[in-house]
């Protein structure tokens, strides 16, 4: 869809999926790295287990469909280069601390003189103004700062961080390239290019855009409530539950779907001979969810809990999906590679790297009927095209070229 | 952007904002669909949002209510995620509804829509047959799982989605169950997704004069950003599972009690420098010498001696006393915000993070911005989320050109129900 656009990166891990996305849209991106490599490079895990320069399956994750470039921007003659580049190139996406770029003449003014349509986008923590622009942050700080971290784990507990790669920096890369391509819309009237400032601390804290509004309108602070999910001042409803094998998520909320799915649940218990005590009996709709004591609660839950107990993931998923029953297993990455609906939606392409293992599958996130959004190739090796941009493509003599390598430029 | 012969002068939408003139017709329910239209509308773009008094936007029903009386125009969720849009009634199980559904998707350049996996095609407004008379509209639809597949009828809440998706299974400590997650990855992933697909295939159609139909799943999303996990488990067979507030490179790296109710301080130390400006901020000093604490390998080994006396030293302090002592020395260090720290957070404030708007029935209220900042496009809140309805006569005569007389005789038939 975007073939024929070009896209700079000089980014780590905040700002390498939104150059991802770019890429399995067709534009052509050139991740540019430090000679020494970027320390995405470094992040676990690893193919085999060891770490090296083209064993990080984190890298190869988000940086798959990619050119890869080694640039040293510390340089006078890097920063030429880059300018270069810059001068053929319709959008570049950092995610250098605020002030970096510009202490090295390469912030967004500077890439709009050479090139006034340029769209350049920055991906950090807190964005480029404001009093935390200058705070060290990690995952879980900004976490802590968004209010995503409040709201997880046991009450009386530490907060509990979600452990998934990218899981505060994934939306604000995708953020960064809807804003992007909103500023690609309008240069398309304007003929200019603009500046795109995106904020992890912004993407996560919208994330819990329903706490902040009991709040807003309510005055009322949600807490975290452990395995289950709190919707006022002591009101609970639990989520996860213990089967033979792993844990299941499932609730019932007042909303006539669930109200069937509970019923449904029950009907199952009966036909294969659970007790359905208080559960069974549950007249849901006009259940009151704001006044139930604690022994009631318990009525409810336990033979549920019982029956989910006797039953792996796999037989509790498969009865959901035929009875109607708004539960689903807490898939684990194996889940998700084998899942058969993934497998239906032709979800995964092929990639090779011998390098990592061989062939392994990775995955999409849209569908088009005119446009196949796919994964191109594996990422790339550091510098592995060096040669065909630099020499191909801008033009640089092969001895000058041999000269910028010896320095240690590319 | 290619206009309509006939299209009005576009309202409302900032002169210069970045979408201006883009025209959206949304069938949006919940949350995907309308974050779409959302991200749209507050970009500059004409969104028009259409439910019809039989089936509304089910967010239209949850609150909260604040002290506003409790009614399909005055949910605080509603009103937050369709701020901007012009809002109309149509009754589609009418005989002329789908008729005036096609002329206002035909207006369109982009149709969004979560409703099911058949209900416009079975209402004959779907992408083939709208493409066969406007071949370059833009379609895109969200799901739970997929159009497709075994699963593809399994309804999509939140709720079971961040089980399904993985989230789940990674959230607390290894020995505890998993905790429910926070963040709507599996509803605020997928919008994001479409929106880009939408923006892209704009350009696309710019380009070669063809539209197309896009489909984005909360599934697909959230496992699209699992792909290292993924990777692990083809590659070295690895099964990656929950693991706490630590890490295997670095330490001490966790959350700490601060003074008083419920009042903690994450603290993440990345690096040996990062220590020992740890050290030098505590004024701990001694704990340089200290062999257990020498290296990364020594202080994981001792990590529940080193995590105690993190934790004795910030329970003394408030969680901003320590940020601020930490930061200083360049420390990752966050103070664990609660709504009411958001609500009053400097940075957040700073960058204007809330967009305000003048609600009718709960009065002021915020909007929270995109999380991105354009240099020259503004971005803003043309409107409060509509009432039912509220833009039935604004949208069919002045967008699509009824008469008086046509749309009385449509109003009276029940169309705009």
């Amino acid at each position: 869809m975007l073939s024929g656009y070009r896209l700079l990166e000089l980014a780590e891990e905040p700002g390498a999926l939104c150059a991802k996305v770019f890429a399995d849209l067709g534009a052509d991106v050139l991740k540019i790295e430090p000679p020494g490599g970027s320390r995405q490079r470094d992040r676990a895990p690893f193919a085999g287990g060891e770490a090296g320069v083209d064993r990080s399956l984190h890298f190869a994750a988000y940086n798959a469909g990619k050119r890869g470039l080694t640039l040293d921007l510390e340089r006078e003659e890097g920063r030429e280069i880059f300018l270069d580049l810059v001068a053929r190139a319709d959008f570049v996406v950092d995610s250098y601390a605020p002030g970096v770029l510009a202490s090295m003449g390469l912030d967004y003014p500077a890439l709009s003189r050479v090139n006034p349509r340029i769209i350049h986008a920055s991906v950090t923590p807190f964005g480029q103004q404001g009093p935390y622009r200058d705070f060290a942050s990690t995952e879980m700080v900004t976490s802590a700062l968004s209010g995503l971290l409040y709201m997880v784990g046991e009450p009386g507990e530490p907060p509990a961080h979600t452990n998934f790669p990218m899981s505060i920096h994934s939306a604000a890369s995708l953020d960064a390239a809807v804003g992007m391509l909103v500023a690609h819309h309008e240069r398309e009237r304007s003929g200019l290019g603009q500046y795109v400032d995106a904020s992890s601390q912004e993407s996560a804290k919208w994330m819990t855009f329903d706490i902040a509004l009991r709040w807003e309108l309510d005055a009322v602070i949600l807490r975290r409530a452990g395995a289950a999910l709190e919707y006022g001042e002591g009101v609970r409803r639990r989520v996860h539950w213990r089967c033979a094998d792993g844990w299941v998520a499932f609730a019932v909320f007042p909303a006539p779907s669930s109200h069937k799915s509970a019923r449904n649940l029950g009907e199952w218990m009966r036909e294969e001979g659970f007790e359905t005590g208080a559960f069974g009996e549950a007249n849901w709709e006009e259940l009151s969810y704001f006044d139930m004591s604690e022994a009631a609660i318990h009525g409810l839950e336990d033979p549920v809990a019982k029956f989910f107990e006797a039953h792996t993931m796999e037989e509790l998923y498969a009865g959901a999906l035929d009875r109607s029953i708004l539960l689903a297993p807490a898939m684990t990455a194996r889940q998700i590679v084998e899942s058969p609906q993934l497998e239906a939606l032709g979800f995964w392409d092929e990639i090779t790297d011998p390098e990592r293992g061989g062939t392994a599958r990775y995955p999409r996130f849209l569908r088009s009927s005119e446009v196949e959004v796919a994964v191109r190739s594996r990422s790339p090796h550091l510098g592995e095209h060096n040669f065909e941009v630099y020499a191909n493509e801008l033009g640089i003599p092969d001895e000058r070229l041999r000269m910028l390598e010896d320095r240690g430029v590319v | 952007m290619s206009s309509e012969p006939n299209s009005p002068p576009l309202v409302g939408a900032a002169p210069e904002a970045a979408l201006d003139g883009l025209k959206v017709v949304e069938f949006g329910r919940s949350l995907v669909g309308p974050v779409m239209g959302r991200f749209l509308a507050l970009n500059g773009a004409t969104v028009v949002k259409v439910e019809s008094r039989r089936s509304l936007d089910v967010s239209r029903l949850s609150g909260p209510h604040g002290k506003a009386l409790p009614g399909p125009d005055t949910g605080g969720t509603f009103a937050n995620l369709n701020a901007g849009k012009f809002g109309v009634t149509l009754d589609l199980k009418h005989e002329e509804g789908p008729t005036q559904a096609r002329k206002l998707m035909l207006w369109a350049d982009v149709v969004v829509e979560n409703l099911g996996l058949t209900t416009l095609e079975e209402l004959g407004l779907g992408y083939e047959g709208l493409a066969a008379l406007k071949p370059g509209i833009i379609m895109a639809s969200g799901t739970a799982q997929g159009h497709t597949g075994p699963h593809a009828h399994h309804p999509g809440w939140a709720v079971f989605m961040f089980a399904l998706c993985g989230v789940s299974e990674l959230t607390g400590d290894p020995d505890a169950p998993p905790q429910y997650p926070m963040g709507l990855y599996p509803d605020l992933l997928p919008p994001r997704f479409g929106t880009i697909g939408i923006l892209a295939a704009l350009d696309y159609r710019r380009r070669t004069g063809r539209g197309q139909h896009l489909r984005v799943s909360q599934f697909e999303s959230c496992a699209y950003v699992m792909a290292p996990l993924c990777l692990d488990y083809q590659v070295n067979g690895v099964v990656a599972r929950r693991s706490g507030n630590r890490s295997s490179w670095a330490a001490p790296h966790g959350v700490y009690r601060c003074q008083g109710e419920d009042r903690w301080v994450a603290i993440n130390v990345t690096s040996e420098e990062q220590w020992r400006s740890l050290c030098g901020a505590m004024e701990r000093s001694e704990w340089l010498e200290d062999a257990r604490f020498e290296t990364l390998h020594v202080r994981k080994q001792n990590e529940d001696e080193l995590d105690q006396r993190l934790a004795d030293w910030t329970g003394s302090r408030s969680c901003e006393e320590v940020m601020r002592v930490l930061q200083d020395a360049g420390v990752p260090a966050g103070r664990v915000s609660d709504a009411r720290d958001l609500s009053e957070d400097p940075q957040l404030a700073a960058r204007g993070h809330s967009l305000r708007v003048e609600h009718p029935a709960i009065g002021p209220m915020s909007v929270e911005s995109p999380a991105f900042r354009l240099s020259r496009s503004p971005v803003g809140v043309a409107r409060p989320a509509p009432r039912l309805g509220e833009h039935n006569e604004r949208v069919f005569r002045d967008f699509l050109g009824l008469s008086g007389p046509e749309f009385a005789t449509l109003e009276t038939a029940g169309v705009f129900e």
